[in-house]
């Protein structure tokens, strides 16, 4: 039964990412987004990764759809063209198929093709790992967003100063 | 043991099946949060208006207790416009993922020790990632009918959206310190010792100020400010698209309310007793307030509203990590 679940989420996930570039309208194009990225979490569900699911809700769900909505709803509603028409020339069709060999070649080639499920655990292995093993890229990730964050406000308060 | 003629052991393990547990969960959820919902607006009209010196609604039933399905009832009657411009799929789509989503949360809340739909590992971070998600709704329809006053509603809760998620993550932090983990049964049961209210005052407040944001009352009804923008995100809805939006906005203030109660009153930890009745009156003690305020405080504007998420309840969260941070080596 998990076995169909899975075939569904991930036909979800394929259908909505093809959509996210084939929607004509770029408003339609984040929400497809949005709900490639439940997908993803749905993914992770059945990866028996819970912690991951509800953090990829969280941030990229929740979070980056609704700015890349909030930027489009700034915008001039316009319809835009289908970057998925099918104007075929031979200079498409030949860097299609290359591009698809190429990726084949890539995966069949790579030393990890299937995911183990419940490996990647829960919210104590991930944070086992994150502050044993990798604690230095923990602490240079906490330091480049601090830079960020700094610089964002210093950036936000010279301009409110100017005007 | 036999109920009423029904074998009370066949019944509990016909629980245990997770497809009839989800299918009876997500109905019992459904059922529960929309008697509530119903009582709940009547009780608010009822006590705002005795706030104002009025009688409120009288007439349907026993002290009027009846109007919200008269008005609920009116409302399915009415002719469902759908607007010539609008994007269809997405202009009904909106109304039936927001009354969804609204729901969503729910199954993860426990009401007891015992009694949860959805006993998740992580379930304080589902329900807020679920409670982060039902803001696109909300912009769908302010896009979808091609109305300016639809579309200024959405930007203006996308604007807060944005201000309010962050306090609300980093207030929920300082309760996850001092509890140590992130199910919703583990942080009532670590309240045993004390009250998460006393040490975490300022998470506390941070919360409460946020609920206002999320389920968008007064002081912080920018969506649908009616003096400004004529009725705000749901301006193009009517029929039963409007009584959906409207049914799913009231759920998150309820949802918000349990969640403080949870989170920062010891839930169902009561005086002499543990028992969901306690959950349930100091949910309703917090209802109590979000009206009382509604009825007293004028509406802010969005600047102001923005500027007080980003400069004042930011740093505000963040002290109370730090404040969470020494009560957890010192005192635990």
């Amino acid at each position: 039964m998990n076995v169909d679940i899975s075939y569904i989420v991930w036909g979800i996930a394929i259908i909505s990412a093809i959509y996210v570039v084939h929607a004509k309208d770029v408003f339609h194009s984040g929400l497809w987004l949005a709900l490639f990225f439940i997908a993803i979490a749905g993914i992770f569900v059945l990866l028996e990764a819970e912690f991951l699911a509800v953090i990829q809700i969280l941030i990229y769900a929740g979070a980056v759809t609704v700015i890349v909505l909030f930027a489009i709803m700034l915008t001039k509603r316009e319809k835009g063209k289908d970057v998925l028409g099918i104007n075929l020339n031979v200079l498409k069709l030949v860097s299609f198929v290359i591009f698809a060999l190429t990726l084949v070649g890539v995966i069949i080639s790579s030393s990890f093709r299937w995911v183990e499920v419940g490996v990647y655990g829960s919210t104590y292995d991930i944070a086992t790992i994150l502050f044993e093993r990798y604690i230095l890229h923990f602490e240079m990730i906490a330091l480049l967003l601090l830079v960020a964050l700094i610089s964002a406000v210093y950036l936000a308060r010279r301009d409110s100063g100017e005007s | 043991m036999e109920l009423f003629g029904v074998d009370i052991q066949a019944l509990v393990s016909l629980l245990q099946n997770p497809f009839v547990r989800g299918i009876g969960g997500a109905l019992g959820v459904v059922g529960v949060i929309s008697i509530a919902v119903l009582i709940l607006i009547w009780a608010e009209r009822k006590f705002i208006a005795r706030l104002q010196h009025r009688y409120g609604p009288n007439r349907a039933g026993k002290f009027g207790i009846l109007q919200t399905l008269a008005d609920g009832l009116k409302l399915f009657l009415k002719e469902d416009i759908t607007p010539k411009n609008a994007e269809k799929i997405t202009y009904t789509l909106a109304p039936i993922l927001c009354f969804s989503l609204a729901m969503i949360p729910f199954v993860a809340i426990p009401i007891d020790r015992n009694i949860v739909v959805a006993n998740l590992n992580a379930g304080i971070l589902f329900i807020i990632a679920v409670a982060s998600l039902s803001v696109i709704p909300v912009i769908m329809a302010g896009w979808a009918p091609n109305n300016k006053y639809n579309l200024i509603g959405g930007i203006r809760s996308a604007a807060m959206m944005i201000s309010y998620e962050i306090p609300v993550g980093l207030a929920v932090i300082g309760v996850l310190v001092l509890s140590g983990s992130l199910s919703l049964i583990d942080i009532v049961e670590a309240q045993r010792r004390g009250w998460f209210i006393f040490p975490q005052f300022l998470g506390f407040m941070t919360f409460l100020i946020v609920s206002f944001m999320e389920s968008a009352r007064p002081p912080f009804d920018l969506p649908e400010a009616e003096s400004e923008i004529v009725q705000g995100w749901t301006t193009e809805y009517s029929s039963v698209k409007f009584a959906l939006l409207m049914f799913g906005e009231y759920t998150h203030a309820i949802f918000t309310s349990i969640l403080i109660a949870i989170l920062y009153l010891g839930g169902w930890l009561g005086i002499f007793f543990d028992s969901p009745l306690w959950l349930a009156l100091k949910t309703l003690i917090i209802m109590l307030f979000l009206m009382w305020v509604r009825s007293s405080a004028v509406r802010v504007r969005i600047d102001q509203m923005i500027n007080f998420g980003w400069k004042f309840l930011i740093p505000l969260a963040l002290l109370n990590i730090v404040i969470a941070g020494v009560l957890r080596i010192v005192w635990v």
